[in-house]
C-alpha cells in the first residue's frame, strides 16, 4: 500500500490560513489502511482546525469526509454536491489523490495534507516499512525476496556497504530511531543462507537500467486493449 | 394443483404481484429534513425494483411530524408530502415493481409511553392514519401497510406488556386493538373496499411479559375481519428493555448466529388461523431456504432487506438460476445501526470497511475472521461488546453505538458543559461509571460545580482522541481522564482498553502540541479504588494547575 | 606497455608499500594540502585523497590529485558513488587520469546524513563494485554504455574492503567479485582487532585471493582514548577492542601510546601472508606519519624501478 504521514499541523494551518470554508477529504483505501489519512484522521485534523481558529478568534467551517478512492474520478462524485459550499480542499490521500482531486475538480484548489512515503507494508499493527522504490526493473529473484533498491540506504546491488554492523544499517548511527533500520544485505544474506542459495550473491550485478525507473521520464502504463471508447 | 415458488404471481386484493419477493420496509436514514423524498431515497428504491422485486414496500413513513421515531424519516403527515412521494412510487413502478407504503406513528420517539397518552391523542391518530393512507394512494401507491409492529406506538398499545390503559384502548387484547380496527375501518369507509391494506404486526414480541402466538393469533384473526388483505408477519424489535441490543431487538434482524428464517415458525402458525396470505420476515438471504419457505407453503410471501442492500441485484441473480454471484449479506447488521455519519442512509458497510484486519488483531478474543468469500466477519454469538475493535477501526465502519443517531460529545457532554456558570475556566472530567468512582456526590457541596462536568462513561480508555478534541472545541481547557487501576478491577469488561487510554491522551497531546494549543491540555491519571474517593481533591487540584497555566500563557509543565 | 604508477610499480615489484590518506581542506586553496603532502613526501609511495569523505564538503579529489602530480607526488583518486552518476563518475576519471593521477579507488560511500549536508540527495546510480567494471571496462578502451573511447585509459584500479563489517562471510565475497571485475589493490578499513582481521586473511588466502590482488591493511593511530571510543561508536564500519580502549585510557601519554600501538600492529601485519602493505589514514594527524614509518623500519621508501 501506499504509506503516509499528516503533514504537520503548523504546516497545514500556514496553508489554509485565507480559508473560512474548508472541505477535508480522506482516502479510503491505503491511507485509511496506514491509519494516517482515513476518516478519523481527517476528524482530527478538522477538529484541530477548528481549535487553532477558535484560539485566534477567526471564524472556520470544517468538514471531514472520506471517498473510497481519491484516485479515480468516480469516487469523488459523491462529495460534489458538497464541494460546492467549500473554497478550498485539503486532501489527506497520497500525492496521487491530491493530484487526481485537482485534475477532475479543476473548479477547486485541492491542498496536500499529507506527506506520502511510498509503498510499504505493515510490519506489524501500527508500524510500517517501507518495500519498494518502483525502479520498473524488479531484481528481487536475486536477492531472496528482499528489495536492497528500497531497504539498502544505498540502493547497493552486489552486497553491503562496510557500515554494516550486526545486522544494522551505518544510517542506524545518526537516526532516532532506536531500534535502527535493518542492514537490507544482513536480511538477504541470511535469507540466502537459509534458502541454501549464497551462490546467488557471487554473480556481479552489472550496472543497473535506471531509465525503466523514474529517471527515464515519468513512466506511463498502457493497455491499448483494456481502453474503452 | 400447481407447484407454488418464488417466482409464482399472487393477486391480493385488486393486486397483481408479478413475484411473491417483498422488499422489506426498512428505515434508509435518507429523508430530507421535513420528511420529504431525496434523490438517494428513489435511487434506493429504484435499483432493487428494477432488480425484479415484486413489492417494494417503502419504508416508515411517519403519518405525523411529531410523534416520530429519531432520524431522517420520510412524512406523509401533510398533503405536501404527496408529490415527493408520487415521483417514488411513479419511479418504483417504473422500474417494474408495485409501490406500497408503511405508514407508522411513534411516541416512543418522544419518549412517551401508551399510559401517559390523552385519549385525544389517540383519536387524533386514528384520523392521522386514514388520512396518511389517503395520501399514499392519492401519491400513486399500490398498497398500504399499517404498521402494528417493533417498537412505535400501535404497537405499543397492542401489547400487553405497555398497555396499562384503563380505558376502552387499554384492558384485553380485544380493547388493546381498538385502535387498529377503528384505523382499518375508517380507511375502508374513506377509500373502500378495493384498495389493498396490508399490515405489519409482531406474532411474538420476545420479551417479558409481551405477546406471544397466544394473543397475536386472535389479533391476526380480528385484522382479517376487518378487512386487512395481508399479513406482514415479524417479530420482537422491542426496545423497552435492551433498546437496539436487546434479545427483542435481534430476533427482528437475526444475526449471524441464528439458523435461516428463524422466524419463519410464526408466520406459519398465524396462516393456520387466518385465510389471507401471509408474509414472512427475517434472515431469508439463502435462495434455496427461501424459496422452500413458499413452496413448503410455510408462508405465501417472504421479505427481505439486509440481502438487498449487500448485492441489489439478489432477485435478479436468484430468478436467473444464477445464486452463487450474489454478494452475500453475512447478517452483520452493521447496515442498520453501525453507521459511520448519523446522518449516512443505509447500506451495505461491508463495502465501507478497508480490510485493514485492524479488529482482527486487536479483538481480545479473536472473533473476527475472513471469511470464505474474503469478507471480514464478526463471530457475535461469543462478542462482549467491550468495543475494542470500534474504538480502533480507522474506517469508522465497525460503531457499537446503540443509536445512530447519537453523538456522545454533542449528546452528553456538550449539555453538561453549557450548563457549567465560570465562563473563564471549564474542565471536564471524564471517569470510570461503576465503583468507587461513583462516589462524586462531594462535587456540588465543594463547589467545584462552577468550573467541572463529570461525565461518566463505561470506561475512560474508550474515548478517542477525536472526542477529546471536540470537547476542548466546546470551549473547555483541559479534560481530565480518570481511571482505574485495573489490577483492582481485573474483571472488568472493558479491562483491554488500559493501554489505549494513555495512548489516545498522548495523541490529543500531540496534536494540540503541535498545533501550538498550549494552554488546553487532556491528563490523564490513573487512582486506586481510595485515592479516587478523594477525585474532588484531585479535580480541584486540576483545575488549580488549568488557572495557573492558563496565567502563565500554556507555559506551566503538568509534570 | 601502458603507464604504471608509482604504487603500482612497488606493489609489483614485491615491496611492503606504504600509502597515507589526506584530506583536502575546506577552501580554494591547494596551499595546506602541499603543506601536508611535502611532509609526506619522502615516507610514503602515494598519498590518498579523500573524496568529500564522511560526507563533508572540501576542494575536489580530482584538483587535488592533479596538484599532487605536479608536485612529482603519486596520488590515489578515490571516488564515491555517493554523489556522482555514470556520466559524472566517467568524466572525472577522465580527468584524474589525464593530470596524470592513475591509482583510482573505488568507494560505495559514506551516507550523506552522516556529513554536512544531510538534506542532500545521494546518486548511488552505480554501487563501488560496478563502478571497479566500469573503469576496468575503459582500461580496455570501453565506456560504461558500451561507446568506444578515443583511447583506452592507463589505470591502476583500487578497491576498499572493510573486514570489521557484517557478515564477515561476505566481505569475502564482496572482496571476490571485486577482484573479479578487476580491482588490482585493495586498501582496508582500520585494523585493530587483529584476531578478526587474520581471520579474514586465512579466508583470503583460502581462496587464493592474495595472489590476485595487492592488499594493503588499514592503520589510524588512535591520538586520545576519546578518539577511540569515538571511532567505535560513532563511525561506520569500524570495530576497536576494549582492551585497546583501555590502554589509551590508563596511559600517562596517550599519544605515544597511541603510536606504540600502530607499530605494533604494523608488526603483526607484516607477519600475516598476503598483506602487501599498509595505508595509513593519521585523520588530523598527518606530523604522526613519517614518525612511524621511520620507527616501523619502513623508512627510506625504495625507488621502484622502470
Amino acid at each position: 500500500m501506499i504509506t503516509g504521514n499528516r503533514k504537520p499541523l503548523t504546516q497545514i494551518f500556514e496553508m489554509i490560513k485565507f480559508y473560512e470554508r474548508i472541505l477535508i477529504v480522506g482516502c479510503g483505501t491505503c491511507v485509511t489502511v496506514c491509519m494516517s489519512g482515513g476518516l478519523k484522521e481527517a476528524e482530527e485534523t478538522a477538529a484541530a482546525i477548528r481549535l487553532q481558529r477558535q484560539q485566534e478568534g477567526r471564524p472556520v467551517r470544517v468538514a471531514a469526509r472520506v471517498v473510497e478512492r481519491q484516485c479515480e474520478p468516480e469516487f469523488l462524485e459523491s462529495l460534489d454536491a458538497e464541494l460546492e459550499n467549500y473554497e478550498v480542499v485539503l486532501s489527506l490521500a497520497c500525492g496521487i489523490g491530491v493530484q487526481c482531486y485537482n485534475l477532475w475538480r479543476p473548479n477547486k484548489l485541492t491542498l496536500p495534507g499529507l506527506d506520502t512515503v511510498g509503498a510499504g507494508y505493515p510490519v506489524k499493527q501500527g508500524l510500517w516499512y517501507e518495500a519498494c522504490l518502483s525502479c520498473g526493473d524488479c531484481m528481487l529473484a536475486h536477492t531472496g525476496g528482499i528489495c536492497p533498491i528500497a531497504r539498502c540506504a544505498k540502493s547497493l546491488q552486489n552486497g553491503p556497504c562496510g557500515g554494516s554492523v550486526k545486522g544494522k544499517c551505518e544510517v542506524t548511527k545518526v537516526t532516532t530511531v532506536p531500534e535502527g533500520h535493518d542492514c537490507a544485505w544482513q536480511l538477504i544474506y541470511d535469507r540466502l543462507t537459509a534458502l541454501g542459495k549464497l551462490e546467488l550473491l557471487d554473480e556481479v550485478r552489472p550496472p543497473k537500467n535506471w531509465s525503466k525507473a523514474h529517471h527515464g521520464g515519468p513512466r506511463k502504463l498502457e493497455r491499448e486493449d483494456m481502453q474503452i471508447g | 394443483m400447481e407447484k407454488v415458488g418464488l417466482f409464482t404471481p399472487i393477486i391480493i386484493n385488486k393486486l397483481e404481484l408479478k413475484n411473491r419477493i417483498m422488499m422489506s420496509p426498512a428505515f434508509s436514514n435518507s429523508a430530507a429534513p421535513g420528511g420529504f423524498v431525496t434523490d438517494w431515497t428513489l435511487r434506493h428504491y429504484q435499483k432493487r425494483a428494477a432488480a425484479g422485486v415484486g413489492l417494494v414496500m417503502v419504508e416508515h413513513t411517519s403519518v405525523n411530524g411529531y410523534y416520530i421515531h429519531g432520524g431522517n424519516r420520510l412524512q406523509v403527515s401533510t398533503d405536501k408530502h404527496i408529490p415527493g412521494l408520487a415521483s417514488l412510487a411513479r419511479t418504483i413502478q417504473h422500474a417494474g415493481a408495485k409501490a406500497g407504503l408503511q405508514i407508522a406513528h411513534s411516541i416512543h420517539g418522544v419518549g412517551l409511553k401508551p399510559d401517559d397518552l390523552p385519549k385525544r391523542v389517540i383519536l387524533e391518530m386514528i384520523q392521522e392514519f386514514i388520512q396518511g393512507a389517503r395520501r399514499a394512494f392519492e401519491a400513486g401507491f399500490d398498497v398500504v401497510e399499517l404498521h402494528f409492529a417493533h417498537t412505535y406506538t400501535m404497537a405499543d398499545l397492542l401489547s400487553r406488556r405497555t398497555n396499562r390503559r384503563l380505558d376502552e384502548y387499554g384492558g384485553d387484547i380485544y380493547g388493546r386493538m381498538r385502535a387498529h380496527k377503528e384505523v382499518i375501518l375508517g380507511i375502508r369507509e374513506l377509500l373502500g373496499s378495493d384498495v389493498p391494506l396490508f399490515a405489519c404486526f409482531s406474532a411474538d414480541e420476545f420479551i417479558i411479559g409481551g405477546n406471544t402466538l397466544k394473543q397475536t393469533r386472535i389479533v391476526a384473526q380480528e385484522l382479517e375481519k376487518c378487512g386487512i388483505d395481508c399479513l406482514d408477519v415479524t417479530a420482537g424489535v422491542r426496545f423497552d428493555d435492551g433498546g437496539l441490543k436487546g434479545y427483542s431487538d435481534l430476533r427482528g434482524k437475526p444475526t449471524v448466529e441464528y439458523p435461516d428464517g428463524p422466524n419463519v415458525y410464526l408466520a406459519e402458525d398465524i396462516k393456520k388461523y387466518v385465510s389471507v396470505p401471509v408474509i414472512t420476515r427475517g434472515k431469508l438471504g439463502n435462495p434455496d431456504f427461501a424459496a422452500s419457505v413458499v413452496e413448503q407453503g410455510r408462508a405465501d410471501m417472504i421479505a427481505m432487506i439486509r440481502p438487498m442492500l449487500a448485492d441489489d441485484k439478489w432477485v435478479k441473480k436468484v430468478k436467473a438460476g444464477r445464486p452463487e454471484l450474489i454478494k452475500t449479506c453475512v447478517a452483520c447488521n452493521n447496515c442498520l445501526y453501525k453507521r459511520r455519519h448519523p446522518d449516512d442512509p443505509i447500506k451495505c458497510m461491508e463495502r465501507e470497511c478497508a480490510k485493514c484486519l485492524t479488529c482482527l488483531r486487536s479483538c481480545p478474543y479473536h472473533l473476527p475472521f475472513i471469511n470464505d468469500q474474503g469478507i471480514l466477519e464478526f463471530g457475535n454469538d461469543w462478542c462482549d461488546e467491550c468495543g475494542m475493535c470500534s474504538g480502533l477501526c480507522p474506517a469508522q465502519v465497525v460503531r457499537f453505538q446503540t443509536n445512530p443517531q447519537y453523538d456522545w460529545v454533542l449528546d452528553q457532554v456538550a449539555p453538561a458543559v453549557r450548563k457549567l456558570k465560570s465562563k473563564e475556566l471549564r474542565a471536564v472530567i471524564i471517569n470510570c461509571a461503576s465503583g468507587p468512582f461513583r462516589c462524586d456526590d462531594k462535587f456540588m457541596a465543594e463547589g467545584l460545580a462552577h468550573n467541572v462536568a463529570l461525565i461518566r462513561v463505561p470506561c475512560p480508555g474508550k474515548i478517542e482522541t477525536v472526542q477529546m478534541l471536540r470537547i476542548l472545541e466546546l470551549g473547555v481547557d483541559g479534560i481530565l481522564m480518570a481511571r482505574c487501576t485495573i489490577a483492582e478491577n481485573p474483571e472488568c469488561k472493558y479491562r483491554h482498553h488500559q493501554p489505549w487510554a494513555s495512548r489516545r491522551v498522548r495523541r490529543a497531546n500531540e496534536i494540540l502540541n503541535e498545533a501550538q494549543l498550549n494552554h488546553k491540555s487532556v491528563i490523564e491519571i490513573e487512582l486506586t479504588g481510595l485515592q479516587a474517593l478523594d477525585l474532588s481533591g484531585l479535580t480541584r487540584e486540576f483545575v488549580h494547575r488549568l488557572q495557573v497555566n492558563k496565567g502563565e500563557g500554556g507555559t506551566y509543565d503538568y509534570r | 606497455m601502458a603507464k604504471q604508477s608509482n604504487l603500482q610499480k612497488v606493489l609489483q615489484q614485491g615491496y611492503f608499500a606504504v600509502t597515507a590518506e589526506v584530506g583536502p581542506p575546506r577552501c580554494a586553496d591547494f596551499a595546506p594540502l602541499k603543506e601536508k603532502a611535502e611532509m609526506l613526501r619522502d615516507y610514503v609511495d602515494a598519498i590518498n585523497i579523500t573524496d568529500n569523505q564522511t560526507a563533508i564538503v572540501r576542494l575536489s579529489s580530482q584538483s587535488c590529485c592533479g596538484e599532487l602530480v605536479r608536485m612529482g607526488i603519486d596520488p590515489v583518486f578515490q571516488m564515491t558513488c555517493r554523489d556522482r552518476n555514470r556520466i559524472a563518475l566517467q568524466s572525472d576519471i577522465l580527468g584524474a587520469a589525464a593530470q596524470g593521477a592513475i591509482n583510482m579507488l573505488c568507494l560505495s560511500g559514506d551516507h550523506q546524513t552522516f556529513g554536512s549536508e544531510p538534506n542532500s540527495k545521494n546518486v548511488f546510480d552505480m554501487d563501488s563494485i560496478q563502478l571497479i567494471d566500469v573503469l576496468a571496462g575503459m582500461t580496455r578502451g570501453v565506456f560504461a554504455g558500451g561507446d568506444r573511447m578515443e583511447a583506452p585509459l592507463a589505470a591502476f584500479i583500487g578497491a576498499a574492503v572493510n573486514p570489521f563489517a557484517d557478515p564477515l562471510e561476505l566481505r569475502v565475497s564482496r572482496l571476490r567479485k571485486k577482484v573479479k571485475v578487476g580491482a588490482q589493490f585493495v586498501q582496508t578499513q582500520c585494523v585493530y582487532d587483529l584476531d578478526r582481521f587474520a581471520r579474514f586473511m586465512e579466508m583470503v588466502r583460502k581462496e587464493g585471493l592474495d595472489g590476485k590482488v595487492h592488499i594493503l591493511a588499514g592503520i589510524t593511530p588512535l591520538k586520545s582514548a576519546k578518539a577511540a571510543r569515538y571511532m567505535r561508536d560513532k563511525v561506520a564500519g569500524i570495530t576497536v577492542p576494549e582492551d585497546l580502549i583501555k590502554r589509551m585510557e590508563a596511559a600517562a601519554d596517550p599519544k605515544e601510546e597511541g603510536i606504540r600501538i600502530c607499530l605494533e600492529t604494523i608488526r603483526q601485519l607484516q607477519e600475516i601472508k598476503g598483506v602487501a602493505g599498509i595505508h595509513l589514514m593519521a585523520i588530523a594527524w598527518e606530523e604522526a606519519v613519517p614518525e612511524i614509518v621511520r620507527q616501523a623500519g619502513l623508512y627510506p621508501r625504495p625507488v621502484a624501478e622502470g
